[in-house]
């Protein structure tokens, strides 16, 4: 079942990301005398404002936001299990001292520090990852101490520890790889929430710049033409709901199968 | 507890200080200033402009200044609208942004909880199965998302709602309905986990070989239970609630604190963005502590602050 839902994932990523490529059409030509057409065998999802291709826009910005969701969820990953396994293996003031500051941290109006962030740095995309990734690491810090916790007291690590096995062996080789399936379950969790926020951001003008397509910029330019081209709206959403209603749905299936 | 709660208090405290350092000398130091994008000022103009906001003096005496203002409620001036103060500006706007908060927190908390509650009784079963679907669903669906349909849909479509501004409380409809979506799927999701766990813990199974009534059981030890996790999560959902209120007021076109928010850092109007940072994060921070004192209530065990080892 999991070697399952892995392959499953893994095919839909190499779609995601190859399929840009297949597709023979420039998602950022412009021809302002085929602006906003109607979907047709000649534009499949019709065009925008400036007459550059919704259909090839939509396959690039799936796989932008796709991808600043996997990389973004990489760096909360990387924060969050060092922090997380360092605070639940060490115990005592060093856990208690690192935890009140992924609270505090917690309590943060975090986005509106992102957005101050993002206005006055420029909008860089990789600095968009970082961003997004900086915010997403706290859950996963806690999750990860708590497992950590309960795994630490077991029999071989006791007897890794007699042997003489130093700290950072003991935390990479023998408690990772035994907490590793709960790890990828809320990695999978972390990547639709990243797309949603990136989107939130884009929206903003704080995300993906023109010209540029993710599907938070696609749905912005949507929403200003809604009542006359509806389908410049509907589609982009469309993209968005069955990317991120797929990685929730198989996030939520490991999750049972891991903790049935 | 009285020290507990004195503890907390303090630590709030603290942390809201933190946060008004940090963004006040965040969105100095960086680059870009007030004035510079208008129509070019000429450097007399500029100079001039900065001493009226007292943004010439060393940014130490400027943090002093601001510091001690602000002990006395003034927000200072706003650079894009000289003729309304910061705290003008939150007052007139803040009730909106307040209003449409909680309406969309007590919309969520009634729907979210009952059906968690019910879901639970029979896990897995036809009615579980449909409720996590529709959750995962309603998780899946981003407001920017969720807003434009609404508005495509009972506007444009049917006619029988107002697309935005304001003028009354119809016009909050929408609004609150599109904001509290994902938050009740996210509050059911959370009722309906810990209610499966603890209806089958062994508690339960006591209580029952007690004799106590179901009713009894399941006021005093399910929905009691059940209520820790979204009480733990009401604080930082209601900051989900704050930054999901952005994009609600941009698209329905509401008044509200949040869309002044981000026209701020655009602009970069530093009295108004760090007085809005500041509203907004005490008044997370006092969610915060709520949340703590209120779970330290009902269940004397939770240990908060990360000890619980």
């Amino acid at each position: 079942m999991l070697k399952k839902t892995a392959l499953i994932f893994l095919i839909m990523s190499i779609v995601i990301i190859l399929l840009p490529e297949i597709v023979p059409i420039d998602p950022n030509e412009i021809n302002l005398s085929n602006g906003n057409l109607s979907p047709s065998s000649a534009h499949l999802l019709g065009t925008d404002l400036k007459g550059r291709d919704l259909f090839a826009r939509m396959l690039f910005g799936t796989r932008l936001s796709f991808l600043i969701g996997i990389s973004a969820t990489f760096i909360s990953l990387f924060v969050g299990v060092a922090w997380g396994s360092v605070a639940g293996y060490s115990g005592g003031f060093k856990d208690a001292a690192m935890m009140r500051i992924v609270d505090v941290l917690y309590g943060l109006p975090y986005m509106f520090i992102v957005i101050i962030l993002m206005t006055f740095t420029g909008r860089s995309v990789m600095l968009l990852f970082i961003a997004l990734g900086l915010v997403q690491w706290l859950t996963m810090a806690r999750i990860v101490r708590a497992e950590v916790i309960s795994i630490k007291e077991k029999e071989f690590i006791e007897a890794a520890k007699a042997i003489g096995t130093p700290k950072a062996k003991i935390l990479l080789k023998h408690i990772l790889p035994n907490i590793i399936g709960t790890i990828s379950v809320y990695a999978t969790f972390t990547i639709p929430t990243v797309i949603i926020v990136e989107t939130f951001l884009s929206f903003l003008g704080l995300g993906v710049q023109p010209p540029q397509a993710s599907l938070g910029t696609l749905i912005k330019n949507g929403i200003t033409t809604i009542s006359v081209y509806p389908w410049q709206i509907i589609f982009p959403s469309l993209f968005l709901l069955v990317l991120v209603f797929t990685i929730n749905r198989i996030g939520w299936k490991l999750e049972k199968n891991l903790f049935k | 507890m009285i020290s507990f709660i004195v503890k907390r208090i303090i630590v709030s405290i603290l942390i809201v200080f933190i946060i008004i350092t940090l963004t006040f000398f965040l969105v100095r130091f960086a680059k870009g200033g007030p004035f510079d994008f208008e129509k070019k000022v000429t450097p007399e103009v500029k100079k001039q402009l900065m001493k009226k906001y007292g943004m010439d003096k060393p940014i130490l005496v400027q943090y002093l200044k601001y510091m001690g203002r602000l002990i006395q409620l003034d927000f200072d001036k706003s650079t894009k609208y000289p003729d309304r103060t910061v705290a003008e500006i939150i007052r007139e706007n803040l009730p909106y942004s307040i209003t449409i908060g909680l309406l969309s927190l007590l919309l969520s908390v009634s729907i979210g909880i009952p059906l968690g509650l019910i879901a639970s009784k029979k896990p897995e079963e036809k009615l579980d199965r449909l409720l996590q679907t529709f959750s995962i669903l309603f998780v899946s669906l981003p407001r920017i998302v969720i807003a434009p349909l609404a508005i495509m849909f009972f506007s444009f479509t049917l006619g029988i709602l107002p697309s935005g501004l304001w003028g009354g409380p119809l016009y909050l409809i929408l609004p609150v309905i599109t904001l509290s979506i994902p938050f009740i799927a996210k509050i059911f999701l959370l009722t309906r986990n810990k209610a499966i766990s603890i209806r089958s813990s062994q508690f339960i199974l006591a209580a029952r070989a007690r004799g106590l009534s179901e009713q009894r059981i399941f006021f005093t030890h399910i929905l009691k239970n059940s209520m820790i996790p979204v009480i733990a999560f009401l604080a930082p959902g209601a900051a989900m609630l704050l930054t999901g209120s952005v994009v609600i007021e941009i698209i329905f076109v509401l008044p509200g604190l949040g869309k002044y928010f981000v026209q701020a850092a655009f602009n970069r109007d530093y009295a108004l963005i760090t007085g809005v940072v500041i509203v907004y994060s005490t008044l997370l921070v006092f969610l915060n502590m709520l949340a703590d004192i209120s779970l330290q209530f009902i269940d004397p065990r939770t240990k908060i602050f990360g000890d619980d080892s």
